[in-house]
């Protein structure tokens, strides 16, 4: 006896139509190709490859930006400061403003680097930054002519820096005025992540910077 | 079956075809070649030169001469501290200027504008720390002529055809402000005479 449920009787209706055979087999290569492309991995796994991972002495550049950090340590005091009981995270990088202007370009790069605490988010802002040869704050970045600055944050007790140390990095492209009211001013405005920092912090290097 | 009222053959006007395109070809070029609107609201520019006194809507400036410097000696952090060294990372030219307040006071900021277009601000107060010399972020009382100096870091390569820009306020130019412009015609020979007599050091200790 070959009988049939409605639901098989249904599926074979589709099979033997030629433009439903097509439709599955379509479907078929499509998910073939989202699964070659990695569409089905694990967001982590791929992490990695989204925002590449820049070491210590490898200079990127995010836009208006080139950066190159150059060491990271831990301290009981920010560069040039007196300690203060607390545990300090330091980083120092060469700035290179990327754009024609020093107008609030430093502002621009204080946004752009975050302390990710846990490695991939926990963003955490750092203090102002400060020049590395003498500590100044108020910094100015002024176009083609690198810096070497420092960025600064405040341990919270209680807190295992996690090794190596990573930050993320924003974006950051030019965009014109615009005639609407909500368009914002022209210029630099901040994108997405782009890539991260990822340097092994220390103990307080030896010298007065420390 | 072809409804009655859709003629058999519709006539096309050439002539009203070509003069449409180039109605929109007009209106294309309009409209590419209008100014932004940053360009609609952008400061006004008064030209002037060195030693030439200049007035803005709320100030005016009188630039006396420029100078350049690998590095300048201040006064220490705190009270009693030691004089440290600052240098830059490219090379420090100062500009000794007179500037005057006309209705309120406040701030004038200046900055160097190079001849590709690059701007370099004024160093703020604490670097160099030259207090009642360094202008910039330097409050200043209406009517009374301040004398003393804008310092700037700069790529030694940046001075050639750049023009010292004078602005109210300490941001940036306000959108229609005036903005005062000096050529510091700064030729080939003007810049290697500067760099000729640039001092490895210049004392500003008080």
């Amino acid at each position: 006896m070959d009988a049939k449920t409605p639901d098989q009787a249904q599926w074979m209706a589709v099979l033997q139509h030629r433009g439903g055979l097509a439709l599955i087999l379509l479907a078929v290569v499509a998910l073939g190709l989202i699964a070659a492309a990695g569409g089905f991995r694990r967001a982590n796994a791929s992490d990695a490859a989204r925002y590449p991972e820049i070491r210590a002495g490898a200079r990127a550049q995010s836009g208006a930006f080139a950066l190159t950090p150059l060491r990271a340590w831990t301290a009981a005091a920010a560069p040039g400061r007196q300690p203060s009981g607390k545990r300090y995270l330091v980083l120092r990088l060469r700035a290179e403003n990327l754009t024609d202007s020093a107008f609030a370009a430093s502002a621009l790069l204080q946004q752009d680097i975050v302390w990710l605490a846990d490695g991939r988010s926990d963003e955490r802002k750092a203090q102002p930054m400060q020049r590395a040869d003498d500590h100044t704050l108020g910094v100015i970045l002024q176009p083609e002519l690198p810096s070497v600055v420092d960025f600064v944050w405040e341990i919270p007790s209680g807190q295992t820096l996690r090794q190596p140390v990573t930050w993320g990095v924003y974006g950051r492209s030019f965009h014109e005025r615009g005639y609407l009211q909500g368009d914002g001013d022209a210029g630099w405005r901040q994108g997405d992540p782009l890539f991260k920092l990822v340097l092994d912090a220390g103990d307080a290097p030896a010298g007065p910077e420390a | 079956m072809r409804a009655r009222w859709i003629p058999a053959r519709l006539p096309i006007r050439w002539s009203l075809v070509v003069a449409s395109l180039l109605v929109l070809a007009v209106i294309v070029w309009l409209r590419r070649s209008e100014p932004g609107f940053a360009d609609k609201l952008a400061p006004f520019v008064l030209e002037g030169r060195m030693e030439q006194r200049v007035e803005a809507r709320n100030f005016a400036v009188y630039v006396k001469r420029i100078k350049l410097a690998e590095a300048y000696l201040t006064e220490g952090a705190g009270f009693g501290g030691k004089p440290r060294r600052v240098a830059g990372d490219g090379i420090w030219m100062s500009a000794l200027v007179e500037v005057e307040p006309l209705q309120e006071p406040g701030y004038v900021s200046a900055w160097l504008r190079t001849a590709d277009g690059r701007d370099y601000v004024g160093a703020p107060q604490d670097r160099p720390k030259v207090r009642g010399v360094n202008l910039g972020e330097q409050e200043l009382a209406t009517g009374l002529l301040a004398s003393g100096a804008y310092f700037f870091d700069v790529p030694a390569d940046a001075l050639q055809g750049a023009h010292l820009r004078f602005f109210w306020g300490m941001s940036k130019p306000g959108d229609m402000d005036h903005i005062i412009d000096i050529d510091l015609q700064l030729d080939p020979e003007a810049v290697h005479k500067l760099r000729t007599e640039a001092v490895p050091m210049i004392d500003l200790t008080p």
